[in-house]
């Protein structure tokens, strides 16, 4: 066993390095090696620091160990940061040095992991051996890409505009001088301070690869994460269930649950990550009070929000875990609390049907700076909720009943109880993204059902199983609906459901190299969508990308439309009070200035408004007003097709 | 002992196989029958269901309030990031139709949509003025875009309902006060100006418009 893992191992780090050293392009390899070599490299960051755990410090590959480990990365980045400037050396050189040594550092402790671990030696024939059972989660794996990731997703399709908003900030950490701690240290892509560059440190390796483009990674991404978690949750499942069947279900409903605004599993994002991390601490086998703490820590720096939202918890299952057991004070009012938990649930619920949420009443400020109320109101949050695993209500509600009737409770059950609780009361109490608060309701939920279907002996067993699989089967297709429900936002008219449009690619290629190649030393200044585009493949600066100030989209639109030099000067030197025009900008043209109609203007209405592509036929052309305009002024043409014309920042007059 | 179990384990059944049905029903109301067939015949392509260009766009000449209902997807005209908490609702028998609202800056002003039954849509605004300095009218534009002609717009002043007809929909605005005033300008075409006087607002902001919008369609 051990010897065909190392001999895997070797053979996976032969091509892994090969791979790195590839040039970006021209690899002439089959496409599918890309692919697997994605795969590869995600789980060999995103699993890292469960080695580190078991190899250093001897703990489980799950727990608060390994999920504090993960902050090996933050200081790979500081480490490097700081090489990079005592040696003036080229950080993205140094970067892609580190995903090499990392690599290798994972090959080696996998080594050292199957010497030293007993699951891979005198354990294995153990009934709960990890090692043995982990393969099994590629059953509820399966199910999930089978189902919901394959019919759905398109091949390389990018469906989070915040992954190249975070791909901006791993650029600028990159260029940048100061060491960036926060996102909005380094990047004016972020409108409020949500969370540190703790993911970012994570995302960097993942996108450093020599030979994978951008899209390809995220596409993989989207594909490897949810596995980790499905790893996690059976992990949780069995704790209670002790069984590998019911853990496999609570795992396959768990990673099939589609919840809009939380994207649970199905999004690498940093309150995903946040969660990720959450899971491994719940696992814990030895939870204790300095654990909670640091672990609570790591939460909050990894989100502002969803990082304390999810510590509280996490205090909370410790108390429960230390505190509640048959007979103990918990124990015996445990009556009373369910009691006025649901008193408190009902007045919360009934508040909010009357028309009070925490958005509308207590952040007005917020609410301002966002521009826009985030929360569906009643009744339509009531059909939100619902849908979030649709039918599977059917049996949730007698499984809720029937677990809070359970005399001997697991902790992790309680756990799972206290989940929907929370997210539910805070869903209703409705603060800005509540959305999002919905975050592990689908896990816990699954495990709710799994406890009830497993507990009941039915005559024959058989039969729960039968159960169970059409409870996974009716959760598909409310998943599946859910996810493509979200896929609309990304559909570009044209058969593509992308955050990136192909037509922006030669530009992104062009840009992507240009630094420091010619005289493009500016801030380049477009329409929204177009400076997302930028800054995502760029360390270029934009005018806060796709946060673009509404006033200054209309500014620019003006200019297009009728260019004259006040309007010129209008745009170059927009301030408002979070915005400082940079003494050079750089004005791209672009089709979705030119196909910006009355029909198609929305863009210019709102700051969440964007526009991905305006239609086929909208093309720049160099007879344009505006083209014609700037070189009047003595602006050169620093990129033109047909798509974009970038003009140079100086002029030659 | 064994009755029991047996007919727990049928209720259950049931439970589990009615969660299925109605999961199907709803699964198949978000995809079509050519979408159903991609679906089983491995091909990855979701299937751009973009219908007849059918939608109604209502926004506000002071960029604070939006909705679009319509049939047919269009993606990333209103917020992007979180579409999907305020998107998805459907529009009566256009069941492919997208509808939403982006919701008012400074709370000044909010969208509501209330509800649809079949064929209409009622959506609810309260608008009232960012501030108390506000006194001079304001003016919010009613935009009837893309495909759609629009044949006749009825006009009353005063507080009275206004209906027009907007393809194959009647629209209907209802002022629940009585100091709104409806105007039209002529010189944009497919539109409907709703000037505002907010009579009484310099002593506070408290005043609200209420309008409610009602859209029938064949």
């Amino acid at each position: 066993m051990r010897l065909i893992i190392n001999l895997i191992s070797l053979i996976a780090l032969a091509g892994g390095l090969l791979f790195q050293f590839l040039p970006a392009s021209g690899t002439g390899l089959p496409a599918a090696v890309s692919y697997i070599y994605a795969g590869y490299l995600i789980l060999v960051v995103l699993s890292l620091p469960s080695l580190m755990g078991k190899v250093l410090f001897r703990s489980g590959y799950f727990g608060v160990t390994p999920a504090l480990l993960f902050l090996f990365y933050p200081l790979i980045y500081i480490v490097n940061w700081a090489i990079s400037q005592f040696f003036n050396a080229d950080y993205s050189q140094i970067a892609r040095l580190t995903t090499i040594i990392i690599t290798v550092y994972w090959h080696y402790l996998l080594l050292i992991a199957t010497l030293v671990d007993k699951q891979f030696t005198a354990g294995y024939k153990a009934k709960f051996n990890t090692i043995k059972l982990l393969p099994l989660v590629l059953i509820p794996f399966a199910i999930y890409v089978l189902f919901i990731f394959m019919p759905l997703r398109q091949v390389d399709s990018v469906v989070a505009l915040d992954y190249m908003q975070h791909k901006a900030v791993v650029n600028q950490m990159a260029v940048q001088e100061n060491l960036c701690l926060q996102p909005v240290d380094c990047s004016n892509l972020f409108l409020q301070q949500g969370y540190t560059t703790f993911y970012h440190t994570i995302y960097a390796p993942i996108l450093s690869s020599g030979g994978l483009k951008f899209e390809q990674v995220v596409y993989i991404l989207d594909l490897i994460f949810p596995l980790l978690a499905a790893a996690l949750l059976f992990k949780i499942a069995l704790k209670f269930t002790r069984k590998t069947s019911w853990s496999l279900v609570a795992s396959a409903l768990g990673i099939v649950f589609f919840i809009g605004a939380a994207y649970t599993t199905q999004l690498f994002l940093p309150q995903t990550l946040a969660f990720f991390l959450y899971l491994h601490m719940i696992s814990s086998n030895k939870l204790s009070g300095l654990k909670v703490i640091l672990g609570s820590v790591l939460l909050i720096l990894c989100h502002f929000i969803m990082g304390p939202f999810l510590a509280v918890q996490l205090v909370l299952f410790y108390l429960i875990k230390k505190y509640y057991q048959p007979g103990s004070l918990l124990a015996t009012f445990s009556g009373a609390i369910v009691g006025i938990a649901g008193l408190i649930m009902a007045f919360v619920i009934l508040i909010n049907f009357s028309g009070f949420s925490i958005e509308r009443n207590l952040q007005t400020a917020e609410v301002e700076a966002l521009g826009t109320l985030t929360n569906l109101y009643y009744p339509d949050n009531i059909s939100f909720y619902l849908m979030v695993i649709g039918f599977g209500w059917l049996i949730l509600v007698p499984a809720l009943v029937s677990a809070l009737r359970q005399k001997q409770k697991p902790a992790e059950l309680l756990w799972a109880l206290l989940t929907i609780y929370v997210a539910t009361l805070v869903f209703f109490l409705a603060p800005t993204y509540a959305a999002k608060f919905l975050i592990g309701f689908g896990f816990a939920a699954s495990l709710v059902l799994v406890n009830y279907l497993s507990s009941l002996k039915l005559t024959p067993q058989l039969l729960t199983y039968i159960i169970a699989a059409l409870l996974v089967s009716s959760s598909v297709f409310i998943a599946y609906a859910n996810y493509k429900s979200y896929l609309s936002f990304y559909d570009q008219g044209n058969g593509r459901v992308n955050a990136l449009v192909e037509r922006d690619r030669e530009l992104a290629d062009f840009l992507s190299k240009a630094k420091g190649k010619t005289d493009l030393n500016c801030r380049i200044i477009s329409d929204p969508y177009t400076q997302i585009v930028v800054a995502s493949a760029s360390s270029y600066q934009t005018a806060y990308a796709q946060y673009m100030p509404v006033e200054l989209r209309q500014e620019l639109f003006d200019l297009i439309q009728a260019p004259n030099e006040g309007k010129y000067r209008a745009v170059v030197g927009y301030k408002t009070d979070k915005y400082t025009p940079a003494e050079s900008n750089c004005l791209l043209y672009s089709y979705r200035l030119t196909g910006t109609t009355k029909d198609n203007e929305f863009w210019l209405g709102s700051v969440y408004n964007l526009n991905l592509n305006p239609g086929e036929t909208s093309k720049v052309s160099q007879q344009d007003p505006i083209v014609r305009f700037m070189r009047a002024r003595g602006h050169g043409l620093l990129f033109a097709d047909e798509n974009y014309i970038l003009f140079s920042a100086t002029t030659t007059l | 002992m064994l009755i029991k179990k047996i007919s727990y384990s049928i209720i259950l059944l049931l439970f589990a196989g009615l969660s299925l049905a109605l999961s199907l029903v709803y699964w198949s109301r978000s995809v079509s029958y050519q979408d159903f067939l991609t679906y089983f015949s491995n091909n990855s392509q979701v299937i751009d269901l973009k219908g007849p260009a059918n939608y109604l766009s209502i926004s506000a000449v002071n960029d604070q309030l939006a909705a679009k209902v319509g049939s047919g997807y269009k993606p990333f005209e209103q917020n992007t990031r979180y579409d999907e908490q305020i998107a998805g609702i459907d529009f009566g028998q256009l069941n492919r139709s997208y509808t939403q609202i982006s919701q008012s800056q400074a709370l000044s002003r909010r969208a509501i949509m209330t509800r649809f039954d079949g064929q209409s849509i009622k959506l609810s605004y309260s608008l009232r003025p960012l501030s108390a300095e506000l006194n001079d009218a304001e003016t919010y534009k009613i935009i009837i875009g893309s495909a759609l002609e629009l044949e006749e717009i009825q006009l009353s002043e005063n507080g009275k309902r206004v209906d027009f007809a907007v393809g194959p929909c009647t629209v209907i605005i209802e002022p629940e006060q009585q100091e709104v005033r409806f105007t039209v300008q002529k010189d944009i075409p497919r539109a409907v100006v709703v000037s505002t006087p907010w009579q009484g607002a310099a002593s506070g902001s408290n005043t609200e418009l209420d309008l409610i919008m009602t859209i029938n369609c064949k």
